[in-house]
């Protein structure tokens, strides 16, 4: 009869933390530097102007912030016209696109919590605060990944695990 | 490993009379009588065909059938004199007297002494399985053999004459009967047609009826009212028991093989290997009998005590003037229809024999030999097994070729030496069926199931799945890596193994595989394995072929048909995407082709295909395994297809994690423990996956461009897009990494000197 595994245990403790001031172009900068290192930069904390966490950014957000609310003019010149108009909103600071609500956990919260957190709504990760503070990310893949390993056994039909 | 003759449990016995007693005793005594009934004008009849006393078929069907019942393991299977072996007996020792001059019976007594010893042993050796690889046939043919051979061995009884010499092969036998025609004896003859026309038309008033018996009654009855066996017949007399050997009505039959003391040499030797066809002969008999028998009544039978039951039902028969004895057929089956429950029914049929012996033995005498003949002959009718012999000669070449080899050997060859040639025929075939391995091809259909083709028959297709059924022990694995290359055709890229029905997988097989291994990496083919089995996974640790071959090119078997080969395909499908846009890459950056970004460019093709028809626990397995291989943490929806194999429906981490999660109450979740977090989180496994997907995706192409692509995931709040052909078949994954990637490269950014100073 062992407890739930908690956030502390799950957490990723290793990853990036930049202000919301700096600007989409050096977010993306980031990602891409980090890609062609095969570091993971799938979702990076957000910090605003007093140190506290703001939110998280993944390449999702960067690929939507470029994006804006742009709609071809001239389809069949569409392609110059979004990579002109992603030119300039490169310059937007990440506090501008980044999206109001993220649900944050702390380090006691356990799997059982992640799990339903998990499923309200399509985040890539968690992040685990405390007193303020980014301690670390649960990505969603991890949560999964743990969801999976309790709940199949051997001997759940049709399955072999390794 | 504990003595097969342990189990008798002497010291439970009383209590276990008591009961037996109370519950099966009468249906056994009242299945015991019908079997006597039926069997002592066999049993007599029977010794008939051996040369041997009638009265010795009545020892037999008294002392082996106890003594068979007390040791073996059937409840149902009644021992005694048979045809086939009888006849076999004949074969044996009809010309031995002569030779040796010794008697007859006492030369039986040590064959059938020697037969006994043979079953013994075989069944201390543990070797009851072995009976197991003597193909049905054998049977089929042995008997439908030795039937013609009985048949044409009792024309002479039937006509009332002796033949001159001792004729014992086939031909000579109907050479010596043709010339000896003329000495037909018709009142024999009308005693034998009688008895033939009794035995099958009684049966016909009513099954009940004990057609052999009454037939010996009918025609012995009136054969002895017409004086027909008096000496004063002349040439007209008939022969009767009496005049072969009196039956007398004592059970003093204890009878101390003389050539046991010792054996001698000579004749041992010459009896010897027929004692081991005889033993064998027995043993089938026996066991398939029991087996048939047993399959109605579910009893579970084993053969090791079968044997030892045989073995000393024989052994001690050589000292109770029997000879050697098998399962019969026609009196089991009598005692498993007429409501035998135990081994005590074989038991009363004894008991009813010897009070019949006591009671009958005067009428008995005067049962006309011609009268058993009768019998026999239909007997021998029954032995050719019409229906039996069709459909084994139906069932196919092998089958057929045991058959017909055994029945023919019965005719040509002395009989002993038939029983060996079935069983070699079996055991040769044996070989050769299990010494290949059987190659099909599977054809992965529109509907997503699979179409099993013939090897090397299969469309031309860049993934070739080859189906392995059957063994692989070492004869059967040579040349197989080069048979496999068969089914390589010019398009070939993967080639994937079903092994999920194979057996008997050897290091010769290892070797055979790593060299067809070796010999596709030379073509720059792949190799994916599917359907691995824990045995076979472990022989292929053990050769070090699974390291080679790579474990992501390694299914193991699944409990689910095809889903390991399912995964197999789309990894060998993902392997052919890899290599077409490696190609195109390369040629690509040759050509410098048009600035247009397209979906087709930006795709990453390593993606897992699964169809929309599973359930989340199969889901939650299979992304988890596909989570433990990928470096990123990023949360990648995974795309189902339908039956066509067209892409339907995306279903994200998000989605199956909310639906594990429904199962657990918000103001709970903390507050369990682990299990109860598992056990609430299972109670939702077998959703469907379709049914939390999300569908109407939007259409991406392989042309669709860069602008569009990044619109549509906007507008669809989609984190991924899945890219598809014209024909709805998925091609690959864009995610929103891809598309910044494309536009960072199409505005010539450099990350590097982007990154801010921190």
């Amino acid at each position: 009869m062992s407890d739930q595994k908690t956030a502390a245990e799950m957490m990723t403790k290793r990853f990036l933390r930049i202000s919301t001031q700096h600007t989409l172009r050096e977010a993306m900068g980031i990602v891409l530097y980090g890609e062609q290192k095969k570091q993971d930069t799938g979702a990076i904390a957000i910090i605003d102007q007093e140190g506290d966490f703001a939110g998280i950014l993944t390449p999702h957000h960067i690929a939507m912030g470029l994006l804006g609310d742009w709609n071809p003019q001239n389809l069949e010149k569409q392609e110059s016209e979004f990579l002109d108009y992603a030119q300039t909103q490169m310059n937007r600071t990440i506090g501008d696109i980044l999206p109001p609500a993220q649900p944050t956990v702390t380090p006691h919260s356990k799997l059982g919590v992640l799990i339903k957190l998990a499923g309200d709504s399509e985040y890539e990760c968690l992040p685990v605060i405390e007193e303020g503070r980014v301690e670390g990310l649960v990505y969603t893949t991890d949560i999964f990944k743990e969801a999976a390993n309790i709940a199949l056994t051997p001997e759940t039909e049709g399955i072999v695990l390794e | 490993m504990s003595s097969p003759l342990a189990d008798l449990q002497l010291a439970k016995l009383p209590s276990k009379i008591g009961n037996y007693l109370k519950s099966d005793a009468r249906a056994d005594a009242i299945a015991g009588l019908t079997v006597a009934v039926m069997g002592v004008p066999q049993a007599m009849a029977y010794a008939l065909i051996a040369g041997l006393p009638p009265v010795w078929g009545l020892y037999t069907a008294i002392v082996t059938c106890t003594v068979a019942a007390i040791f073996g393991s059937s409840n149902h299977l009644v021992t005694g004199p048979t045809n086939a072996i009888c006849m076999v007996i004949l074969s044996l020792t009809a010309h031995l007297p002569q030779r040796y001059d010794l008697p007859l019976l006492e030369i039986v007594l040590l064959l059938t002494f020697l037969v006994g010893l043979i079953q013994f042993l075989f069944g201390l050796l543990r070797l009851g399985g072995i009976i197991r690889y003597v193909s049905h046939s054998v049977v089929v043919g042995f008997t439908a053999g030795a039937g013609i051979l009985i048949a044409f061995n009792q024309v002479k009884n039937i006509l009332g004459f002796s033949l001159e010499g001792h004729p014992e092969r086939f031909h000579e036998v109907i050479i010596a009967t043709a010339q000896s025609l003329p000495k037909t004896n018709v009142h024999a003859l009308i005693v034998g047609l009688l008895t033939i026309a009794c035995v099958i038309l009684i049966p016909r008033i009513n099954k009940r009826l004990p057609g052999s018996l009454l037939g010996i009654i009918v025609s012995g009855t009136i054969a002895y009212f017409l004086g027909w066996h008096l000496p004063e017949m002349g040439t007209g007399k008939i022969e009767i028991v009496k005049d072969i050997e009196p039956i007398s009505a004592s059970l003093n039959i204890f009878h101390f093989p003389q050539l046991l003391t010792p054996p001698p040499y000579e004749l041992t030797r010459e009896l010897g290997l027929g004692a081991m066809a005889l033993a064998i002969l027995g043993l089938i008999e026996a066991a398939s009998i029991a087996r048939a028998v047993a399959a109605q009544s579910g009893q579970r039978l084993d053969f090791t005590k079968e044997f030892i039951g045989q073995g000393a039902s024989n052994m001690v028969g050589s000292f109770f003037s029997s000879f050697a004895g098998s399962g019969s057929f026609t009196r089991t089956a009598v005692c498993f229809k007429s409501g035998g429950r135990t081994r005590m029914a074989a038991i009363f049929s004894a008991l009813w024999t010897a009070l019949t012996i006591l009671l009958l033995a005067p009428i008995a005498n005067y049962i006309p030999k011609a009268a058993l003949a009768g019998i026999l002959i239909v007997v021998a009718y029954t032995m050719v097994d019409k229906h039996r012999l069709m459909v084994t000669w139906k069932t196919g070449k092998h089958s057929r070729m045991v058959l017909f080899g055994t029945l023919i050997s019965t005719l040509i060859l002395p009989l002993e030496y038939a029983v060996f040639v079935g069983v070699f025929l079996s055991i040769v075939i044996l070989l050769r069926v299990t010494g290949n391995t059987d190659l099909t091809q599977l054809e992965q259909q529109p509907d997503a199931g699979f179409e099993e083709v013939p090897f090397n028959r299969a469309a031309p297709s860049e993934v070739v799945t080859v189906n392995m059924e059957g063994d692989l022990y070492f004869a059967a694995a040579e040349d197989l890596d080069y048979e496999l290359l068969n089914c390589l055709t010019p398009k070939t890229k993967v080639v994937i193994l079903r092994m999920k029905r194979l057996r008997a997988v050897g290091s010769t097989a290892m070797a055979m595989l790593e060299h067809f291994w070796e010999l596709l990496h030379k073509r720059n083919i792949h190799l994916v394995l599917s359907g691995i089995e824990d045995s076979l996974k472990k022989v292929m640790t053990g050769s070090g072929l699974r390291k080679r071959i790579g474990e992501q090119n390694i299914f193991y078997a699944d409990n689910k048909l095809f889903q390991s080969t399912e995964l197999a395909l789309a990894r060998a499908w993902s392997i052919v995407e890899m290599e077409k846009r490696r190609l195109e890459s390369t040629r690509q950056s040759a050509e410098q082709l048009d600035t247009d970004i397209t979906a087709e460019a930006i795709l990453s093709p390593r993606i897992l295909r699964f169809g929309n028809q599973h359930q989340v626990r199969e889901a939650l397995w299979l992304i988890s395994e596909m989570l433990k291989h990928m470096p990123s943490k990023s949360s990648r929806p995974l795309f189902l297809q339908d039956r066509e194999g067209k892409l339907d429906c995306s279903l994200t981490l998000w989605s199956i994690l909310k639906t594990l999660g429904k199962g657990v109450e918000s103001n709970e979740a903390d507050s369990i423990n682990e299990n109860e977090l598992a056990e609430k989180m299972r109670s939702n496994f077998s959703v469907n996956i379709k049914d939390i997907a999300r569908d109407q995706l939007p259409k991406i192409g392989p042309s669709t461009g860069l602008a569009e692509i990044a619109r549509q995931s906007r507008d669809h709040g989609l984190q991924a897009l899945a890219v598809s052909d014209d024909e709805g078949r998925l091609k690959g994954i864009i995610t929103q990494l891809d598309i910044l990637k494309a536009v960072g490269k199409a505005l010539d950014f450099n990350p590097e000197k982007e990154l801010p100073n921190v």
